[in-house]
């Protein structure tokens, strides 16, 4: 009885040591690394378009602004803000009284200049006839010299007197102009075809004349037919817009439809250039980005209106059939030089790129080789520091990933374009974006995963 | 009043001495389970074969716990479980996104692998106190109600107990299996054969529950009835499984199934 148990606890103990055993040493020996849960796409080949995003105003190509050149209250404003008008069609009349007063005396000026000019002319005719009669008595030695002096005298002043008169007539016919001119414009017309798209003065009010200070601006007119797009643009973009790209609008006022246009000009100067150097709000630094603004044209007609908000996806570049990976995939993480180098080589410039490498990788090594205790420690702290943040994407490989730096293109709304670093068997990591923002290094374990809602939503 | 169990003293005057040292029973329970329940019938009760072994066993199971969590695999496992949990919260509208990214903080904060080594340590040892007692309870019940039997309580805790060195041998066991898989809830069960095993999915967890080393300490338990009560061993067998496979399907039925793995 006693053999068969002694059997059995052999039997058992064994094989629970040896279950222990095996579990013990596949436990030791195999890599404790945490798999990470992602989402993954292959490289593929898109076309893309480089857009540029930008909000801005709906504003007329063709916009007057109307202010009076005189001063006075507007006695007549036969329009009202939205009228269409036409070019010479009355704007404004603004009471005339006091230019009307103002030409009848410059009239009377004028007419009392010319009297004056008669007046001197008689003087210098008779001036000259006593010179003429009194030059023969001179000559016959009959008038002393004292005399005929005095003669030719007067008859100087008067040729004066005439030529002064003369000024005075002109002096006095431009005061006459300059009154009719300002009486002239008491009376404003349209200066083209439009809409009234702004109307700040009444009947009744009285308005500033250009000629002091700024004017009152009395309203605006607009061509409707023709509109842009006004978009501020940062400073980063700016200088990828030129005249001529394409730009896709979309007006918050006509929603689910969207409009084409053509980017016409792009400011030279910022909006806020012409702030004094050092402009700031209190705090030391400027509120605002710097912004240029854009104009473009639109293309399709519609019932906009100046001043309506738009949204415009400028087209600033565009590949055809170009290696991309999804937005999220691309990521930055510090990089040593060494592997800063791309992976795949090809041409001139991926050759140059090899044979720094090269160079680079032996420096390491015999300096690795060299250094030993302190040096070493020096030595890697070195390489760490020396680490750039540089563009990567993860790239699959089994269960484990590569991060692969990458040169990176254009984009659009989903993808990146990839100029140097993958092929297009490749797999990379889209997602999640805690994955791939943070937890993911060199060599991690990965598993393949369902999106989560914290992947899609990022 | 009959049911109140006979005191340790009043037993030990007659009790003949025991033929086997303690280290010889706990082990004698994996290879000849009967000898040594009969051995306990005999003879009186002593604290030391029940409390030994559940001492072991606490002791076997905190060592698994700080082994357990030490685990990146399975932080990361759980990390990403409480990340779904909350993202399932902010999309149904219960969490804002700030809400969630401050919990998460603080998780990565105050969820450490020692906080949780601890916390699982004290789980455990209420669960194993707990478990040996409860199990005691059972027979105790099993051998009055269903077999007329009369046996103090301490001998049925004496029993589960001993029976307890199964489950500190399931606990190693899981614990290489946990290291060596990067999952939480394992073990030598039929679980082993899913390969995304999820503790929420109850078709996950029957397939768990179904583990040899349960299936062993329940046949153990079983054993130790019949001995005790001197029922049959299918009886006793039918009575202990089916209370096991009650138990099962309560906890797993109630959302608690990963209490039963």
């Amino acid at each position: 009885m006693a053999k068969p148990i002694k059997r059995r606890k052999l039997i058992i103990f064994s094989v629970i040591g040896l279950v222990l055993v095996a579990l013990v040493l596949v436990a030791v020996f195999k890599k404790r690394q945490p798999a990470i849960t992602v989402q993954t796409e292959k490289v593929s080949r898109h076309s893309l378009t480089n857009i540029v995003i930008a909000n801005g105003k709906i504003q007329p190509v063709i916009q007057v602004t109307i202010s009076p050149e005189v001063s006075g209250e507007i006695i007549e404003l036969p329009v009202k803000e939205g009228q269409q008008i036409k070019k010479g069609d009355l704007l404004v009349k603004i009471n005339p009284d006091i230019y009307t007063a103002a030409l009848n005396q410059a009239k009377a000026g004028y007419e009392s200049s010319l009297a004056a000019k008669a007046s001197t002319e008689a003087n210098l005719e008779k001036a000259q006839a006593d010179y003429d009669r009194n030059l023969e008595l001179f000559n016959r030695k009959l008038l002393s010299a004292s005399d005929f002096i005095g003669f030719k005298s007067a008859r100087d002043v008067a040729k004066a007197q005439l030529d002064s008169a003369d000024d005075q007539v002109n002096v006095a016919k431009a005061l006459v102009d300059s009154a009719h001119d300002s009486l002239r414009k008491t009376t404003i017309v349209s200066p083209l075809d439009g809409t009234i798209s702004k109307l700040n003065s009444q009947s009744g009010e009285r308005v500033l004349g250009t000629a002091q200070f700024a004017g009152t601006e009395i309203l605006v007119i607009s061509d409707l037919n023709q509109m842009e797009a006004r978009v501020d643009v940062g400073e980063m973009d700016v200088v990828g817009i030129k005249p001529g790209q394409k730009a896709r609008l979309e007006v918050d006022a006509f929603k689910d439809h969207k409009f084409n246009g053509v980017v016409t000009d792009v400011a030279s100067s910022s909006k806020d250039s012409n702030l004094p150097a050092g402009y700031s709000s209190g705090n030391g630094q400027s509120q605002e980005a710097t912004k240029f603004q854009v104009r473009i044209r639109l293309s399709d007609k519609e019932a906009f209106r100046p001043g309506m908000s738009v949204s415009a996806d400028i087209e600033t570049s565009y590949r055809t059939n170009v290696l991309t990976v999804p937005l999220a995939s691309v990521t930055t993480r510090p990089v040593t030089p060494k592997k800063l180098d791309p992976p795949k080589t090809g041409g001139t410039n991926a050759t140059t790129s090899t044979n720094i490498t090269v160079a680079a990788g032996t420096n390491a090594t015999a300096g690795t080789n060299a250094a030993t205790g302190t040096n070493a420690v020096a030595s890697a702290s070195k390489e760490k520091e020396s680490a750039k943040p540089t563009d990567v994407v993860f790239v699959v490989k089994g269960d484990h990933v590569e991060a692969v730096p990458v040169k990176i293109g254009i984009c659009d709304d989903n993808y990146w374009e990839i100029t140097d670093g993958l092929t297009n068997s490749e797999e990379v990591i889209s997602g999640g974006y805690r994955a791939i923002s943070r937890d993911l290094q060199d060599g991690s374990k990965i598993r393949k995963g369902v999106p989560t809602a914290e992947a899609s939503k990022n | 009043m009959e049911s109140i169990p006979p005191t340790p003293e009043a037993q030990s005057i007659e009790s003949p001495a025991p033929t086997m040292s303690l280290a010889g029973r706990l082990l004698n329970v994996f290879a000849a389970p009967s000898d040594v329940f009969g051995e306990i019938k005999a003879a009186s009760p002593r604290v030391a074969n029940w409390l030994v072994p559940v001492l072991i066993w606490v002791v076997v199971g905190v060592i698994s716990c700080f082994v357990i969590f030490a685990q990146p695999s399975i932080r990361q496992a759980m990390h990403e479980k409480q990340v779904k949990v909350l993202d399932q919260q902010v999309q149904q509208g219960k969490m804002t996104q700030t809400q969630e990214d401050q919990a998460l903080q603080m998780m990565e904060k105050f969820m450490g692998p020692t906080m949780l080594a601890i916390f699982g340590s004290f789980a455990f040892v209420i669960l194993s106190f707990g478990s040996v007692f409860g199990w005691a309870l059972v027979l105790w019940l099993a051998g009055r109600w269903l077999f007329k039997a009369q046996f103090g309580y301490l001998k049925v805790v004496e029993v589960a107990g001993l029976s307890s060195v199964i489950l500190t041998l399931g606990v190693v066991i899981s614990t290489l299996l946990g290291v060596i898989l990067g999952r939480l809830y394992t073990g030598p069960s039929v679980a082993l054969l899913v390969n995304d095993f999820d503790p929420t999915n109850r078709g996950h967890l029957l397939l768990g529950a179904l583990n040899v080393i349960y299936l062993w300490h329940a046949g153990v338990l079983a054993i130790g009835l019949a001995k005790l009560s001197g029922a049959l061993g299918a009886k006793a067998a039918a009575a202990v499984f089916g209370f096991w496979v009650l138990m099962e399907l309560l906890l797993i039925a109630v959302g608690l199934g990963q209490w039963a793995l």
